[in-house]
């Protein structure tokens, strides 16, 4: 833990206004479907950068094409285990909101599970500071994490 | 609240031994209200800094002149220069070493800067990043000292330790005396888009040109003060700079064929313009209306082709400056728009290479005017003569009278509204820094929040109303989609692990994101404040006040605070507390609505606290009494309040007349709204209250209502009809972080997932 901490005092930011490497995922136990609602927020320009494309040369507005290959990066960088399997996915689709990118995904049967491991190594590949905060809420249990390219991975066990 | 109270009374009367009678005495405690005065975080006043938030009657600050030359080498990428700096001391006491900032060096080889990070070895590598990170080989900067001398030459002793350099004098210097001294340097220019830094060069790919921004390019006076005494916190990266002010006299030489844009006024104009550019300004001088193009693309294009072995000097001449940074390369585009602010003509100006096109053409300039005119607005009239925007790639960064801003469009010219509302916003950010800190005067190397989060703050209302000036530039938006400032939009930082979250109140170096730390959550603070706390007029007032209070000065932050409540006489000892100096967060919830109605009958808790204490009905004084909702078995609840109690019915009628009984509003429905507090953070509680007949009202409880239970209050509405919703913050002004917990009847979540999902099902 400390060593995490030690690692996290490194420069988030460089000298201008909004460029902190830090993406965002809240995982959310929605009670009345019984399923994981996940909402992960990236920032586009490093998301760009991660899949391989020049700043602003993905086309938002080319829906179904860009999601396709946001669906597919996702696909391989994040994933929910439980009891040793990977969980299915439902990648519901992206929505651009300011200078991000929130994609939702939703797990379903989510009810029984009690233990789960999230791995999430987005941005790692272009970003080394890059850090990934995980939120995670299940009734009144709540607990966060942060990520890093050399710890990337949380288990939780749900009480 | 009462009946808590008329509980305790009760409890207390029934078990009085209980409370005296425990075993183990309660241990007292320190004061931890909320509320408590503030003095244990703040500097006591004096003298120097009064505990009004003015400069005091023996407030004084240290001088720095300069006369500088330099000369760029641009096929070699190197900048030579030699100064000569007259430091006064203006303080009390007798200095024996002066010390000299040297910001280059934190480029140095051997430079502990590049060690003060942990590192890791990633999972995997783009190939570029791979090159730089194990390949390349570190970069040979930071400043080539050649000598440090006085003013007769003689050789003065120094030793440079990191980023700064302290220089003995021969004979002190006391209080109003001067020293000077001439320095001589030069160093290797770094590629800023490559190497990272507020300063450098970008080379285009097409045609091998460069264009430099250059900053922190000379040995700079630290700041010396009453508080700091010598500034003596290193340049490690994220700290930026503490500086003194001082007229600059600065002759730049670059080749002949390179446009260049400086802090301070061009003295030599008609040396370095050409007679048609000569012409063209004069023009914009008298432009208020539309920029004037001084430096056409075509005549940058036609620069470009060819590299110059003529030189030329560029002569300026700043006063009452921090610093002075230039810009320079043979493929700047030029242009300027005068703007009249107060009584003064200011010339708004861009520079960009055409890469820069055509977003900068539009949009620079104007936006340049724009930021001037609403800065000024909210603090004093912007007191330079220029202000100058130059286009970098990937760098927003500040300067008197010049910044450097990113927003490039794609190599075809087109561009999404991002980069454009990100170029609009970086440079009302940057020209907005004129204000804070180049002229209140704060210091950055200790509190990075003093200039970034007031700037970020002005910027928001700037960015609203640059928005309302030109509403086709934003459409179709209709407000300008400003990314920080409203409260909503620091609630995710707010909410992260604790562990991970460093106060307002830290050194910029030691936080885990400057980003929202230094400039998104005090911005929201100033917004919330002004908006919801202490309301616009008041704030308006106190941040101006504090503005010209502290211009061309050097304000601490308990000078802000002080003088945000001294202008104001708004105590917000409880705000600076919570919001700068904890990382506490908002989080007011509706626990629960009990609602009464005046019942024939005592409630079902009267009967209780009646067997308790043993008491019959007719035994009791006269009571009004009061039943919950959920007890009532006769449907008495929509009665008329007169008739279920007698009582008072003719109480009334003995106490008033009948004319004053019917203008008298009877509540029918009593409601006791229980407030709850998960976060640390103390706000007013807003309530929206919605009636069964469609009316709505809005309910507005002081912070203060917390300050003697900070976990839970209760709060009574009273009405002739009956609630049928509550929405607590209902403009989500508070940055509540956790809103799902903001509403009586508890709301089937509707969270933006819900929203999404039902969006692409729909």
């Amino acid at each position: 833990m400390n060593q995490l901490i030690i690692k996290l005092i490194t420069i988030l930011i460089l000298v201008f206004s909004h460029k902190y490497y830090v993406s965002s995922t809240l995982i959310d136990y929605s009670e009345k479907s019984g399923t994981y609602q996940i909402s992960l927020k990236i920032f586009h320009d490093d998301l760009e950068k991660d899949l391989g494309f020049e700043m602003n040369e993905l086309d938002y507005d080319d829906y179904k094409q860009t999601n396709s290959i946001i669906k597919k990066y996702l696909i391989n960088n994040f994933k929910i285990y439980s009891n040793e399997t990977e969980l299915e996915l439902d990648f519901l689709g992206y929505e651009r909101k300011n200078d991000l990118v929130i994609y939702y995904i939703e797990v379903f049967n989510a009810k029984n599970i009690k233990s789960l491991i999230i791995e999430n190594k987005i941005l790692f590949q272009s970003f080394r500071n890059q850090k990934n905060i995980i939120l995670f809420r299940a009734n009144n249990y709540k607990k966060s994490y942060i990520h890093t390219s050399e710890n990337f991975q949380s288990s939780i066990s749900l009480p | 609240m009462k009946k808590i109270l008329f509980a305790i009374l009760v409890i207390s009367f029934v078990f009085p031994i209980n409370i005296f009678s425990q075993d183990k005495k309660q241990q007292g405690h320190t004061n931890t209200n909320k509320f408590r005065q503030l003095y244990d975080e703040f500097a006591s006043p004096n003298m120097f800094r009064t505990a009004s938030g003015a400069p005091g009657p023996a407030y004084y600050q240290q001088r720095a002149d300069y006369k500088i030359n330099v000369e760029l080498d641009d096929k070699n990428k190197k900048l030579y220069g030699d100064e000569t700096i007259t430091y006064t001391n203006n303080s009390p006491e007798t200095l024996s070493y002066l010390w000299v900032q040297l910001d280059q060096n934190v480029r140095k080889k051997d430079s502990p800067s590049l060690d003060i990070n942990s590192e890791g070895v990633s999972v995997a590598y783009i190939p570029d990043s791979f090159d730089k990170e194990f390949l390349s080989d570190p970069f040979d900067g930071g400043f080539n000292i050649e000598y440090v001398k006085d003013i007769d030459n003689k050789p003065l002793r120094y030793i440079i330790n990191q980023t700064m350099m302290r220089i003995d004098l021969p004979n002190p210097i006391s209080t109003g005396q001067s020293f000077e001294f001439k320095i001589k340097w030069w160093y290797n220019i770094n590629d800023h888009v490559k190497q990272d830094g507020r300063s450098g060069y970008e080379t285009f790919p097409n045609d091998e040109n460069r264009a430099y921004i250059i900053a922190q390019f000379f040995p700079r006076m630290c700041v010396y003060n009453e508080v700091e005494g010598w500034q003596n916190y290193q340049f490690w990266g994220d700290g930026e700079f503490a500086l003194p002010f001082g007229d600059y006299e600065v002759n730049i030489t670059v080749p002949s064929d390179h446009i260049l844009e400086a802090t301070g006024e061009l003295t030599n104009r008609k040396d370095v313009y050409s007679k048609e550019m000569m012409k063209r300004y004069n023009q914009a001088k008298k432009s208020y209306d539309k920029p004037v193009i001084i430096v056409s693309q075509d005549e940058a294009i036609e620069a470009e082709k060819t590299f110059s072995n003529q030189k030329k000097t560029w002569k300026f001449s700043a006063k009452n400056v921090r610093d002075f940074a230039f810009a320079t390369s043979r493929k700047y585009i030029l242009d300027m728009m005068a703007v009249k602010i107060g009584n003064e003509d200011v010339m708004a100006v861009s520079i960009y290479p055409r890469e820069g096109n055509p977003l900068w053409e539009e949009y620079s300039t104007i936006t340049v005017v724009e930021a001037l005119k609403s800065f000024s607005k909210y603090t004093f009239d912007y007191p330079y003569h220029k202000a100058v925007s130059v286009h970098a790639h990937n760098i927003g960064m500040e300067y008197p009278m010049i910044c450097f801003n990113f927003g490039r469009p794609n190599i075809d010219g087109s561009y999404s509204d991002d980069v454009k509302f990100g170029m609009i916003g970086v440079i009302i950010h940057e020209i907005g820094h004129n204000f804070f800190p180049m002229i209140v005067n704060s210091d950055e190397r200790q509190w990075a929040w003093m200039d970034e989060g007031l700037t970020t703050f002005v910027q928001y209302l700037a960015e609203q109303e640059f928005g309302e000036k030109y509403p086709d530039a934003i459409y179709p938006n209709k407000n300008f989609p400003s990314d920080r400032g409203p409260a909503n939009m620091i609630t995710d930082y707010m909410s992260v692990d604790q562990n991970y979250l460093a106060p307002i109140m830290s050194n910029p170096e030691n936080v885990y994101s400057l980003g929202p730390n230094a400039y998104g959550k005090p911005a929201t603070a100033l917004n919330i404040l002004r908006e919801t706390i202490m309301g616009k007029e008041l704030f308006d007032y106190a941040f101006k006040t504090y503005s010209q209070r502290w211009m061309f000065k050097h304000p601490t932050p308990e000078d802000f605070f002080r003088t945000m409540e001294d202008a104001s006489a708004v105590d917000l000892d409880w705000f600076w507390r919570g919001w700068f100096y904890t990382t506490d967060f908002v989080d007011i919830s509706i626990k629960e609505l009990n609602q009464y109605f005046v019942s024939p009958n005592p409630g079902e808790e009267m009967k209780e606290i009646m067997k308790e204490r043993g008491l019959v009905r007719n035994r009791l004084r006269p009571l009004i009494f009061f039943e919950n909702f959920e007890n009532d078995l006769e449907n008495n609840r929509d009665k008329d309040p007169l008739e279920n109690s007698k009582l008072l019915n003719n109480y009334l009628n003995e106490n008033y007349s009948s004319e004053e009984i019917s203008n008298l509003q009877i509540p029918k429905y009593f409601y006791e709204i229980v407030f709850e507090k998960p976060g640390g953070l103390v706000m007013p509680i807003i309530v929206e209250i919605k009636f069964e007949d469609g009316e709505v009202i809005r309910k507005k409880y002081p912070a203060q209502v917390w300050r003697k239970n900070d976990k839970e209050v209760r709060k009574v509405i009273t009405s002739d009809k009956k609630i049928s919703e509550i929405i607590l913050d209902p403009d989500e002004e508070t940055a509540d972080v956790d809103t799902r917990n903001n509403s009586w009847p508890k709301k089937e979540e509707n969270t933006d997932f819900d929203k999404f999902k039902s969006r692409i099902q729909g």
